[in-house]
């Protein structure tokens, strides 16, 4: 027999021999590799619960987003009142109107004949 | 796949209990880092995983053995050595003793002969059907030394079982 025969023999009769080793196995001991098994999937849920929150933070991100941007603009349209009345008061002509309120009073009660 | 795993572990440790032990951890990792990945990976990740904890456990093994000899002897002038009193965890059942005729014994016995190395070689060759490039990666080392284990622990083997098995 060649050598190469002799080591083909010997290998298919390990691997014959290994393969048959898993039906030795004890009832005790396959339970527990089941048991591990089962315990080492119950983990997987926990990364996919995870996962499942995403969508959710990911559209509570995009709607707190959304109230920002719309919100943001309204709220700057408020701002320039003050500034409306500051232009007012700063105005140099109303200021005249101001100063000559009493002459323009004048004039509204006797106006002059056109 | 699991039961492989387990019997893979078994032989490299000689020893039921760290075999499940090494198994639950192999198989947490793999749910917990790579579930996500294809499945058709999920085969050679469970291998290099289990092969990496193999090799821790032959790591801490190693520390630990050589603790067992310094304590030996420091605590020679006493009438009581600790570790005499101590379970081999290595150790065969009666039951096991009786059995000693089956051939798997015979070839579980040879298989831890070998070296580490040459008995991961071999193992994933033979049992798990990886080529050398494949074990290669899981072994972390050279093709070439994937090649060179495996020869050695194929001649190894044949010494020993030869008479009984060509």
């Amino acid at each position: 027999m060649s050598e190469k025969n002799e080591k083909d023999k010997l290998v298919g009769h390990i691997q014959s021999e290994l393969e048959n080793s898993l039906h030795d196995i004890d009832a005790a001991t396959q339970s527990k590799i089941t048991q591990l098994r089962h315990r080492a999937l119950e983990q997987k849920p926990n990364i996919s619960q995870f996962n499942s929150w995403l969508p959710v933070g990911a559209v509570a991100t995009v709607c707190v987003l959304v109230l920002m941007f719309s919100l943001y603009p309204k709220m700057n349209e408020e701002e320039p009142a003050p500034l409306d009345e500051f232009e007012l008061i700063s105005n140099i002509d109303e200021i005249e109107i101001l100063e000559e309120l009493e002459f323009y009073e004048w004039l509204d009660e006797y106006e002059l004949p056109t | 796949m699991e039961k492989r795993a387990f019997r893979i572990a078994e032989i490299a440790t000689s020893n039921r209990e760290d075999a499940l032990d090494i198994l639950q951890d192999a198989m947490y990792k793999l749910v917990q880092k790579y579930a996500k990945r294809n499945p058709e990976e999920w085969g050679p990740l469970f291998q290099t995983i289990l092969q990496s904890k193999i090799n821790d456990w032959y790591r801490r093994n190693a520390v630990r053995n050589r603790f067992r000899v310094w304590f030996k002897f420091s605590k020679d002038d006493e009438s009581v050595d600790p570790i005499q009193t101590m379970q081999d965890q290595a150790a065969h059942t009666p039951e096991h003793l009786v059995q000693t005729d089956k051939s798997i014994d015979k070839l579980e016995k040879a298989l831890r002969q070998l070296s580490h190395r040459q008995q991961q070689a071999f193992i994933l060759r033979i049992w798990e059907g990886l080529d050398t490039a494949q074990t290669a990666q899981i072994m972390k080392c050279s093709e070439g030394s994937v090649k060179t284990h495996y020869s050695r622990a194929l001649h190894s083997l044949r010494e020993q079982l030869g008479e009984h098995w060509s």
